[in-house]
């Protein structure tokens, strides 16, 4: 057979498998939104130095979360990352848990992807002289949008889409050479950096979006279907896409915290747009312009492909009606999935402000990855290492698992200290959903199909 | 007047790349669509035609029996790059009273699989690799198992198989035929199949499969638990 992927039975190095186009993907392109908004809200909570250590501590995060992920989705052969995780480590439950943090995150970004949008397109047209020119109408008119192309499951392709986004991640090097790094023409952080206007604690509180550089990137560790591929199990492509993120970040962060005042730079809805502007370079401004919108959109895209798959895998598993569990005949794509989930999106993107939003989307990952760093201590206990083969093994266990638990801990604390509320509701949702899974869902449960991995039985049971 | 230069360029822009885009799509449907050319000589008779997805089937005869070839582009496991799935099912009916479908590494979305169908579970013959989920239905199911296990266990073991399943109306093999582009699927969710094709002696290969299977179980009158 010919294969675009000759991963099957073969000793792969990295190299071989990820061509330049997917360590570009790997590193930027499904989170590169978070440079484009979303990250400067952590400045608004400790300042701009707070910020930038914030980003450097999610960076630690996310290491320990790509390791963990990297040995679990090594041993879990069948693809389904998290979620099918849990359904073999720890049960339906969890399972049931997981796929709504799942969807949630997606969701939320999507919305928040769609927000900025609108807000770019009624900041542009008011510049264009459009002073009437709203938001909430090209808010709707994006999630419609996308939604529709992935109810019709587009299967064509189009390179041309690859470069459009292509350019969101050079727009933000071309600023970042445009704004002189090296002088003070534009640049002025002697004068704007204020150092720790909230201390310490401000420091901790800029946490929460801190993560946002980085939200999703666990995603990249595809499953290469079939046969598991030594590349797959590498937590080095994540890796290499966590630093390729680093440094973007701090570019971002550079050009940003030295052209505008953290006030304003901490509550801004588009900041590298906002930063062309001051630049008043008109083509920087339309460079920014279009690296926001394909990168919202590209970011949106992939939301709804991705929230409405994990609805509809959790409608296959009967963990939802099974009604959400439908393909559709001629599109071959789960259309009602993706249909349920537009409203949601819609309400959200509609009435919300962009940090609530944001805000839940972290939360809903930030739950993840601590059932993540409970679930690794879990599975080394009930499968040692010697139980079943494993295609990677994360070093220095428990260690990352322990690092990420405290860090996510210190997150929740970043969380209550500005969005208290959310953070409440967030968890009186989970708890509520979880009952009703416990004592009406459940029973609909096929238990014997749940587990497809021919384990051996878990020490202690 | 800078900010209507700016709105000419991004217009130009975009009639370029809606020009050059549309282009790029009419070369990719060609390319889909000429997957199972290669092929189309191995069915007497063959036709091919475009079905609501875009990607082509083939339907012809093969030593007097009738064989449809379809792909079916799979998109829907959470975290999996796409897959592309080749379908060949011989459709005659057989002397069975039951039905038997064998799916090999499950993940539960696995939507064109005849496993969903079935509430029978069947257990795994020892030879058979690991992660294999078999059920059946009516009461001749086990013993169509027992007699196709010893010769569809080594199917089972080529990484690229994914299912067999055996009904009075035919038998259907499925088998991975490309997987989509890391990076296109990474960045915009983009399935991208670069140069799949369906070979020749591939499709004969498969089509032995089915016509092995078929052997095994017409050597019997009626291949039933009776």
């Amino acid at each position: 057979m010919n294969q675009t992927t000759a991963v099957h039975g073969e000793k792969i190095s990295l190299l071989r498998v990820l061509g330049p186009a997917h360590v570009w993907a790997l590193g930027v392109g499904i989170v590169l939104v978070g440079e484009y908004m979303g990250w400067n809200f952590a400045v608004g909570k400790g300042g701009a130095i707070a910020a930038l250590i914030a980003c450097w501590a999610a960076g630690l995060l996310y290491t320990c979360v790509a390791m963990i992920d990297s040995e679990v989705t090594s041993t879990v052969a069948a693809a389904g990352g998290q979620y099918a995780q849990s359904k073999h480590i720890i049960g339906p439950l969890m399972a049931f848990n997981v796929g709504l943090y799942l969807v949630f995150a997606y969701t939320m970004l999507e919305a928040a992807n769609a927000i900025t949008l609108g807000y770019l397109v009624q900041t542009v047209g008011q510049m264009a002289g459009f002073a009437d020119a709203q938001d909430k109408p090209f808010i709707v008119l994006s999630i419609m949008f996308l939604a529709w192309l992935n109810y019709r499951g587009v299967y064509a392709t189009l390179t041309v889409n690859l470069v459009l986004t292509a350019i969101a991640f050079i727009a933000v090097v071309i600023l970042f050479v445009a704004v002189k790094p090296w002088s003070t023409e534009l640049l002025n952080h002697k004068e704007i950096l204020n150092g720790l206007p909230y201390g310490w604690i401000g420091v901790l509180a800029s946490l929460h979006f801190g993560l946002w550089y980085y939200l999703g990137i666990e995603g990249t560790c595809q499953a290469a279907e079939e046969v598991r591929s030594p590349a797959r199990s590498l937590p080095l492509g994540t890796m290499a896409g966590i630093m390729t993120l680093l440094i973007a970040a701090t570019m971002t962060w550079y050009l940003c915290s030295g052209l505008m005042p953290w006030e304003y730079l901490g509550q801004a809805t588009t900041p590298l747009f906002d930063a062309a502007r001051l630049t008043s370079s008109t083509p920087l401004m339309v460079l920014l312009f279009v690296g926001t919108m394909f990168s919202t959109l590209a970011s949106a895209n992939g939301c709804i492909n991705d929230a409405s798959r994990a609805w509809f895998s959790m409608g296959r598993d009967r963990y939802l009606p099974t009604w959400f569990g439908a393909v559709h005949p001629k599109n071959r794509t789960p259309f009602r999935s993706i249909v349920f989930l537009v409203p949601v999106a819609l309400t959200f993107a509609y009435f919300a402000p962009l940090d609530q939003v944001i805000t839940f989307s972290i939360l809903s990952g930030l739950l993840g990855y601590t059932y993540m760093s409970v679930q690794v201590i879990f599975f080394r206990q009930m499968w040692p290492l010697d139980t079943i083969k494993r295609g990677y093994v994360h070093p220095f266990h428990p260690i990352p698992a322990l690092v990420l638990l405290t860090i996510c801990s210190a997150t929740y604390f970043a969380v209550f200290l500005g969005y208290g509320t959310q953070l409440i509701a967030m968890m009186v949702f989970f708890i509520v959903a979880s009952l009703w899974f416990h004592f009406h869902r459940y029973k609909y449960v096929r238990r014997g199909d749940q587990f497809t991995m021919n384990w051996p039985r878990p020490q202690g049971y | 007047m800078p900010l209507t230069l700016a709105a000419l360029l991004l217009a130009a822009a975009i009639a370029f790349f809606i020009i050059f885009g549309r282009r790029e799509a009419r070369l990719a449907a060609s390319a889909r669509h000429s997957i199972l050319d290669p092929s189309k000589d191995v069915l007497d008779a063959g036709k091919i035609e475009i079905d609501s997805c875009g990607f082509p089937k083939l339907d012809g005869t093969f030593r007097g029996r009738s064989f449809r070839v379809g792909l079916i582009p799979d998109t829907l496991t959470f975290r999996r790059l796409p897959q592309l799935w080749l379908d060949v099912t011989m459709k005659r009916s057989l002397p069975v009273d039951g039905s038997v479908a064998i799916l090999i590494r499950p993940t539960g979305a696995d939507y064109f699989s005849l496993t969903d169908r079935w509430n029978e579970r069947l257990e795994p013959p020892a030879n058979f690799p690991e992660m294999c989920l078999i059920k059946g239905d009516g009461p001749g199911a086990r013993h169509i198992l027992e007699r196709i296990a010893p010769y569809v266990a080594n199917l089972l073991h080529d990484p690229y198989f994914k299912e067999i399943a055996i009904t009075p109306r035919g038998i259907r093999i499925m088998h991975q035929l490309a997987e989509g582009k890391r990076g296109d699927h990474l960045i915009l969710r983009q399935i991208v199949f670069e140069n799949a094709r369906l070979n020749p002696e591939d499709l004969e290969d498969v089509i032995a499969a089915v016509l092995e299977v078929e052997n095994l179980l017409l050597n019997v009158k009626l291949v039933s638990a009776a």
